[in-house]
Parts: structure tokens; sequence; C-alpha cells
């Protein structure tokens, strides 16, 4: 019986031995793969750049196409160079693309793939000069389960046509999370977005409302904080919250009766985060008093001593 | 001839402001990580240094009083980098930094203003 043991615990021992064997060399092999990639990427960057500059009008042969997922890490390497980059005539690499098929490759991706995979290779694909074939196939991934992927979606359709991007955007049925007005705002460099707040801010959709807040705060735009207001005043508690976050953070006035109405509905926790964020942001005690009664002031001038903030009363 | 140094941890960054500077009958050299980018700094003098991050200079003047002690008026300091918030900008142009830009680029403008810097 013994000796049948020791058979069976060495039999174990040799199959973990192997089993481990196999992840080391996959490992290696993938190390060895991603250097290698790394490698024919940079190799290609400077014929993409002369082609960028327009240096070079024909298309090369790029160290790229030697690799074996060269469809996918050129599509890779264009998006990552057109965001760092602008003011280039996007033609040549759009050719490029054409040719090497990676708009196809990106779609069998997707196609093959679902949730968060599936996303990646179609925000990959947003972030490429767009043809009317992916934006009529990615279509059909509207209705898709994964929130990711609906949204990648959105991100597709919108680089495709700058002209209906609020359109779209207002389509769009989920609110917008804080991370994806930020994927949008991507849009804004590629010059797809346009830059006027106004609008964004007085329209009935949520989703415009809250692209134009993050507009407001990410350029401190302050003759907006009017129309921060009723939006602080909104059914929509995370809109509220959206723009009394813009709203401080461009340090307006806090003796507005949407913003005590706004913060006298809080409980006394979000209140003392509240505190917080408003001492950072600078607000003295005689200007927080509005908001938070005497209660609770002798700890909002603890936490304005605690940022060490030289404030003058005002 | 006039010598560029680039640093970037980012390799395809550093590739493509190379590249981008090619031709300006400069000889540009890159360093792909903090060791080396001091390494280098320290043996040779440079007219330009280009460093695509920020990261860097979080440790205040330290690094500009190395890269030009006090007498030298090179090399110029050029960073460009992703933030954009007045914060960073102002603290790299504290920090003695000559001219700050952020992604994305225009090539054209940058190599314009490398050959101001190189061969005012």
């Amino acid at each position: 019986m013994n000796g049948w043991f020791e058979w069976l615990f060495v039999g174990a021992v040799a199959v973990g031995c192997i089993y481990l064997s196999i992840l080391l060399c996959d490992a290696t092999l993938q190390r060895r793969r991603a250097a290698r990639e790394g490698l024919l990427m940079r190799r290609s960057v400077s014929d993409l750049v002369r082609m960028m500059v327009g240096e070079e009008r024909s298309i090369p042969r790029l160290s790229l196409d030697r690799a074996v997922r060269h469809r996918l890490l050129l599509g890779e390497l264009i998006a990552r160079l057109t965001a760092a980059v602008y003011g280039c005539d996007p033609f040549p690499l759009a050719k490029l693309l054409c040719r090497s098929k990676v708009d196809r490759a990106l779609l069998r991706i997707a196609k093959r793939t679902r949730g968060l995979r599936r996303a990646c290779a179609l925000k990959l694909l947003a972030d490429l000069p767009s043809f009317e074939l992916v934006v009529r196939t990615v279509a059909r991934y509207r209705d898709d389960a994964s929130r990711e992927v609906r949204f990648a979606v959105l991100l597709v359709e919108t680089a495709s046509d700058p002209h209906r991007v609020l359109q779209r955007i207002a389509d769009y049925e989920e609110p917008l999370s804080r991370c994806e007005v930020a994927e949008l705002l991507h849009l804004l460099r590629r010059g797809l977005l346009p830059i006027a707040y106004r609008p964004l801010l007085e329209s009935e959709n949520g989703n415009l409302q809250r692209l134009g807040v993050v507009l407001v705060e990410l350029f401190a735009i302050e003759e907006a904080d009017r129309l921060l207001l009723p939006l602080i005043a909104s059914q929509d508690r995370e809109l509220a919250a959206w723009a009394f976050r813009a709203y401080y953070l461009l340090h307006r006035p806090l003796r507005r009766k949407e913003v005590v109405a706004y913060v006298r509905q809080m409980d006394r926790i979000d209140r003392c985060i509240l505190m917080r964020s408003l001492a950072l942001a600078g607000y003295t005690e005689s200007q927080a008093r509005w908001l938070f009664g005497e209660k609770l002031m002798p700890r909002y001038g603890a936490l304005v001593a605690s940022f060490k903030r030289s404030l003058v009363c005002g | 001839m006039a010598r560029i140094l680039i640093f970037s941890t980012d390799d395809l960054l550093t590739e493509l402001v190379r590249s981008a500077l090619m031709g300006l009958g400069a000889e540009i050299r890159t360093a792909a990580d903090y060791a080396a980018f001091l390494r280098l700094s320290g043996r040779m003098v440079f007219d330009l240094v280009l460093v695509l991050e920020t990261a860097p200079f979080w440790g205040g003047r330290s690094l500009f009083r190395r890269l030009r002690p006090r007498p030298l008026l090179r090399p110029e300091i050029y960073v460009v980098a992703w933030h954009q918030a007045d914060e960073t900008v102002l603290g790299m142009l504290e920090c003695g930094v000559d001219q700050y830009m952020t992604f994305p680029l225009n090539l054209a403008r940058l190599r314009a203003k490398v050959i101001t810097a190189l061969y005012r």
C-alpha cells in the first residue's frame, strides 16, 4: 500500500514539475515576444513620423510587418502616435491602415471576443481614423450586455462623425460616469468636440450637462457659475454633486440659496467629507459658516488650520 | 555639432521625438531610465535636454542644478508632458525649466523651437 502511495506522490510531483516548466516556458516566450514587438514598434516609429510630417509620400514597408500580430500592433502604434501629436496630415496614416486592413482585424477581434476584450478592440478603433464599414459594423454592439462595449460603440460613432457628436452623446441612454466623460474629452484634444459649454449646461439632457460641467471644471470657466446653480438644485443627485464640485473648485461664493439647500440635505458624514474638500479649495471659516452652522464650525476651523492655508477672512 | 539629450521612460515617445528632431545636424542621445539620464548628462555637455515627463523634477531644483551648474548657461531644459494643470506648469518653470510643452505635440513647432534653442 505504501509503495502505491509513493508512486502516486512521485507522479503528482512530476505532473507539478511539468506544469511549472510549461508556465515558465510560456512566460519566457511571452517576454521575448513582447521585447521583439517593442523593438519592431520602435523601429517603425521613424517611418511613421516621416509619413505624418509629409516627408515620405509613398507607404513604406514597416519593420512591424514582420511581427505575428502586426495589424493589432500597428493599430496600437498609430493610436498612440496620433494621441501624442497634432497638426499632421491624417491621410497617409489612414491609407496605411487601409492597406494593412487593421480595421478588419480589430472588427474580427471584436466579433470573436466579448466583454472587456471586445471593448478594448472597439476603443482602439475609435482612436484610429475611421471608415464607413467600421461604423456600420460596430452598430450591432449598441445593445451589448457589457456597458464598456456600449460606451466603446459611442466612442467609435462620435469619433467617426464630428458633426453629430453632441447628438450621439445625447442619444446615449445611460448616464455617463466620470471616467467615460474623461474619455469623451479626448475627442476635444483631437478637435472633434466643441468647447462651447453654454449649450451643454443649458440643455435638458443629463449627459450633455455632465459633459458641460466637466468642461467648466477643466478649463476653470468662472463665468459659468450662474449656469451651474440650477444644476446644483436639480433632482439628479449625481449631476448635482458634479456641478457643486465644479462650483466650489471655481471658488465661487457659497452664500447662494441653491448651494445652501444642497448642503442642508446632506447627512453629517457627507458634510464632513465636503468640509475637507472645501478647506482644500481654500474657503475661509467665515465663507463656510453659511453651510455648516456653528456646531460643525470648530471642525472646519481645525481642517483649515491643518491645511496650513494662510487665508484672509472673506 | 550641437548635442541633444532626450529622456523618457516611454520608448515610443522617445523615438517619436528623436525621429522628429532628426536632420537638424545635431547629435541626439536618448536615455530610457533615470540612472542613464544622470550618467549621460554628467559625462557630456549638452545644448538641449528634452525631458518627456515631469517626475524627475518632483524633487525641486536639485535635478536642474545638476544639469546646469551655476555659471553655465547651457543646456536649455525643455519639458514635454501630459500634465496641463497650472500648478504643474508653474512648478516646472519655478524649477528652472526653460520651456514647458504639453502633449499632444505639434512636431513642426517642436522642431522650430529646438532649432531656435540650438542655434541662437
